[in-house]
């Protein structure tokens, strides 16, 4: 064999002694390829901890005999003499046998790595007898020492690498466990989806409400769950969170695919992913239709109890008969040309219907009495604005009712009673209920006086305009008298 | 008579012929070489040994051999009486030569339960389909699993034109890409020798994967078997004379034990790569061998000195010999002359084989299985 061809064996040995990463599968592939180069139909490596001197040691690997593959990872006894520090191929029959229990090797290579391994190559003939083993191998075995050590560190950072991640592994089960019984046990109902808003999840609330099982939802989008007009404003209101970032809180009423209409309290808000990028949207909402139900209830009920408190008011006084009547009415009217939104308005009316409730504390007398009054008495007639505040302060509505009845008479310039308040002190419903009740009292009959004609109910309010009344609150009225031909209730009746 | 006879495949004579064979020697089995030019009367074997319950495996060779030389046509039916079944494999082209090793493993293990103790170590003889790429690294895993439980013995089926083809048989099926494996008495156990021998000039394959080698000599290997063909025969080297060129340049593993392991480059890769029957070891350097210009006499007499070694007079005894196609191709009509040296000195009675793609056998008596080209391999046929 030329230098050329043993460098090529050695070239062989040293990279299959570079790529391998573990012990076994480094020792398996050297064994290996020793036996393929050699002929030998036996090797095995034998680790020794205790040094060459050992008389125990542990066979680490065997290929080619299955009889001491049984023994492979066990610790046997080595006989004396088998262990050196020098390469040997001319180890002793005899020892062969004594070592193996078969008489069949008749030679024997030894190849030291390092004082704790050795590789054994067993053969029925001589081996390798015109190789200067003692100069080639050396090198290549200190190199699988080295290899060795090297696969053990990599064993061992493995392993503690391996720990580490089945640690994190067991601790994101226990919390996504948890999570996934948090999820479970509330009652309102949550999902997640992608980016794309494609369900990535739900809990069983959500199912519940939707109608459909967790796993038929997921991976599904809004327009495969829900009814398309719903799933279009869950789109529209996707597209905005994701725009904005900001979490999303609003109130919608719902309907299920199966057509079950609830009203929801809905919140949503973006997750992010590892790299800080938009991961998806989590969603809850809230079934608040009970609550719903609860407070139209509770408005029907006060909206009885004013109607029930405006009666009273024409059983004391029959000569305004009507009067809260028109009063809301035209207060209602002028609030509409003001745009004011629904919930004011209902307020609005209701307010007017029981602007004068503190009257029912001044003597009936009063009242009805068919003079003009005195200073006394219209002084005592001033109080029912408190008097009614009084009576409306406690009782709990949507709208500030109690106020607005305490300053219905305030004017804008401050000449009002029963405090003086002035302009934007007053509140609008306050300084609409003015307007309509100076208006609705000029254009009625009274028992001290005639009604007065149209004409001049107008004049009146452009005369006090800016003054006692709210310009914008004249102008509605004048626009509902004079353009749109707007008439009191009563008005149209008695007229 | 039980010694192996050779079939012409005659539709009208085989049923007949087996069926006689059968009720002097029940129980036993077949072994058949089937020449690749008569492949389709293979059916007709399968159909007449299912027919009268006798086992059947075997393989589908270039062409068959006997002592004067290649026969035309037809089977060599080998008789013996292994107490276990062949095992017939396919093997997932994707799944690695590990998963394939365990496979074969498993059904050896098993066959190796039913074999007589008294009949000492069996030889696991194997058919492969040329095809697979990755035949030698399934041996260093068989070896891993089985150790020394067998002896190792075995040869490559298929088509001289390396198309693929299902090449592997029992008496029910005919597969490709697979292996058949065989337990057969020591006596099946090879011997091998090539007689090549490693040239001091080295010329290194220096970048191989698998069974392709991409380098030689730091240059595309097409580059430099182009130039070698020009120099040495005047000649223009293509994709379809690269064959006929190529087993003239094989390439080889020299091993620290002074042998060499013979690589038969057989086709020519789109990419100017070359591709061999039997895959390079991942780290081996290849060196590019000139093949003997003359076979001599010597690869014989080692072989049947090997076989004298160890089984004392083998004379008049039936000998399995396969010798490589790539080999025949190189020497031509000398190797004509070397089948014939090789039925005069172990003077087999007879000698039956064929042309083989590849073949495999420990370089000892026992131990490693590897695989080799442009090779001989013969062991003596013991039907019991």
């Amino acid at each position: 064999m030329n230098k050329d061809q043993l460098l090529a064996v050695l070239y062989d040995l040293s990279l299959t002694i570079g790529r391998e990463v573990t012990v076994d599968a480094l020792l398996t592939k050297v064994v290996q390829r020793l036996l393929y180069h050699t002929g030998c139909p036996t090797g095995l490596v034998l680790g020794h901890p205790l040094g060459l001197d050992a008389g125990h040691g542990r066979v680490l690997k065997v290929i080619g005999d299955h009889l001491l593959q049984q023994q492979q990872g066990e610790d046997i006894a080595l006989p004396p003499g088998l262990l050196g520090r020098t390469i040997r191929s001319d180890l002793p029959q005899a020892l062969l046998q004594d070592f193996t229990g078969q008489p069949r090797y008749q030679c024997g290579l030894r190849l030291p790595l390092d004082p704790q391994h050795t590789i054994l190559l067993l053969a029925p003939t001589p081996l390798l007898q015109q190789l200067p083993l003692e100069h080639v191998f050396p090198p290549v075995l200190a190199n699988l020492s080295r290899a060795i050590k090297l696969c053990q560190d990599s064993e061992q950072l493995a392993e503690t690498m391996q720990r580490e991640r089945n640690q994190a592994k067991a601790a994101l089960n226990r919390a996504l466990r948890f999570n996934q019984a948090l999820l479970k046990a509330i009652p309102i109902a949550v999902f997640y989806k992608d980016a794309q808003g494609r369900y990535l999840g739900c809990n069983p609330a959500f199912s519940r409400t939707v109608g459909m099982q967790a796993e038929d939802i997921i991976g599904k989008l809004p327009a495969e769950v829900w009814p398309a007009e719903l799933a279009a404003m869950f789109a529209q209101k996707d597209s905005e969170l994701i725009t904005t970032r900001q979490p999303q809180l609003f109130e919608y009423m719902i309907s299920s695919q199966q057509g079950k209409l609830m009203d929801v309290v809905y919140a949503k808000d973006l997750f992010y992913d590892d790299d800080n990028q938009i991961g998806g949207i989590i969603g809850a909402f809230i079934d608040i239709s009970a609550r719903k139900q609860a407070e139209e209830s509770l408005r029907q009920s006060l909206i009885q109890a004013i109607s029930a408190l405006s009666s009273a008011m024409v059983h004391r006084d029959l000569s305004t008969a009507g009067h809260e009547v028109r009063v809301s009415d035209l207060a209602v009217a002028i609030g509409r040309q003001l745009q004011l939104g629904a919930e004011q308005l209902e307020g609005l009316g209701l307010a007017a219907m029981v602007h004068d409730i503190g009257q029912i504390q001044i003597p009936s007398e009063i009242l009805t009495r068919p003079r003009r009054l005195n200073h006394e008495e219209f002084e005592l007639v001033k109080m029912h604005a408190e008097a009614g505040h009084e009576i409306l302060k406690d009782i709990h509505f949507p709208w500030p009712i109690a106020d607005i009845a305490w300053q219905h008479h305030e004017n804008m310039d401050g000449s009002g009673y029963p405090r003086g308040l002035a302009g934007s002190d007053i509140l609008l419903e306050a300084r609409i209920i003015h307007v309509a009740d100076s208006m609705e009292a000029m254009l009625s009959h009274r028992p001290f006086r005639r009604q007065l004609g149209l004409e001049q109910a107008i004049a009146q309010l452009q005369q006090h305009r800016g003054s006692i009344y709210d310009p914008d609150v004249v102008d509605a009225c004048l626009s509902l008298f004079l353009e749109q031909g707007y008439q009191l209730p009563d008005s149209k009746r008695k007229n | 008579m039980n010694a192996p006879w050779h079939s012409p495949l005659d539709s009208g004579q085989l049923e007949m012929q087996l069926r006689q064979w059968q009720s002097s020697h029940p129980g036993q089995q077949l072994l058949a070489l089937v020449a690749e030019s008569d492949q389709q009367q293979l059916p007709l074997l399968q159909t007449c040994c299912l027919h009268l319950g006798i086992g059947l495996a075997g393989g589908i060779f270039p062409r068959l051999l006997d002592g004067q030389g290649f026969l035309p046509g037809g089977a060599w039916l080998l008789p013996h009486a292994s107490p276990a079944d062949a095992a017939l494999l396919g093997i997932h082209p994707d799944r690695g030569a590990a998963t394939a090793a365990r496979q074969m493993a498993d059904q050896v293990l098993h066959m190796l339960q039913q074999w007589p103790a008294a009949q000492g170590k069996p030889t696991l003889f194997m058919l492969f389909d040329a095809m697979l790429p990755d035949i030698a690294s399934i041996l260093d895993e068989l070896y891993l699993l089985l150790a020394d439980q067998v002896y190792y013995g075995g040869v490559n089926a298929g088509s001289e034109s390396f198309q693929p083809m299902p090449c592997l048989f029992d008496q029910h099926h005919t597969i490709g890409h697979g292996v058949l494996c065989l337990l057969l008495p020591s006596s099946a156990n090879p011997v091998i020798a090539h007689g090549y021998a490693a040239p001091q000039q080295t010329t290194c394959a220096t970048a191989t994967a698998g069974n392709r080698i991409f380098q030689i000599d730091w240059r595309p290997a097409f580059d430099s078997y182009r130039q070698m063909v020009q120099e040495q025969f005047g000649a223009e080297l293509t994709r379809e004379n690269f064959y006929s060129f190529g087993v003239h340049f094989p390439l080889g593993v020299v091993l620290a034990n002074q042998q060499v392991l013979i690589r038969v480059p057989v086709a020519l890769e789109d990419d100017g790569s070359v591709f061999c029957v039997g895959e390079v070891p991942e780290n081996a350097l290849l060196i590019m061998l000139q093949a003997p210009s003359e076979p001599g006499t010597e690869c014989v007499d080692s072989i049947v000195d090997g076989l004298r070694q160890r089984h004392g007079e083998i004379s008049q005894q039936p000998l399995l010999g396969f010798y490589c196609a790539g080999r025949s191709m190189h020497f031509g009509p000398a190797a004509l002359e070397e089948i014939s040296h090789l039925q005069a000195s172990s003077a087999a009675a007879p000698l039956v084989g064929a042309l083989t793609l590849g073949e495999i056998a420990s370089l000892q008596e026992w131990g490693y299985p590897l695989f080799h080209n442009a090779s001989i391999l013969c062991s003596l046929w013991r039907s019991a």
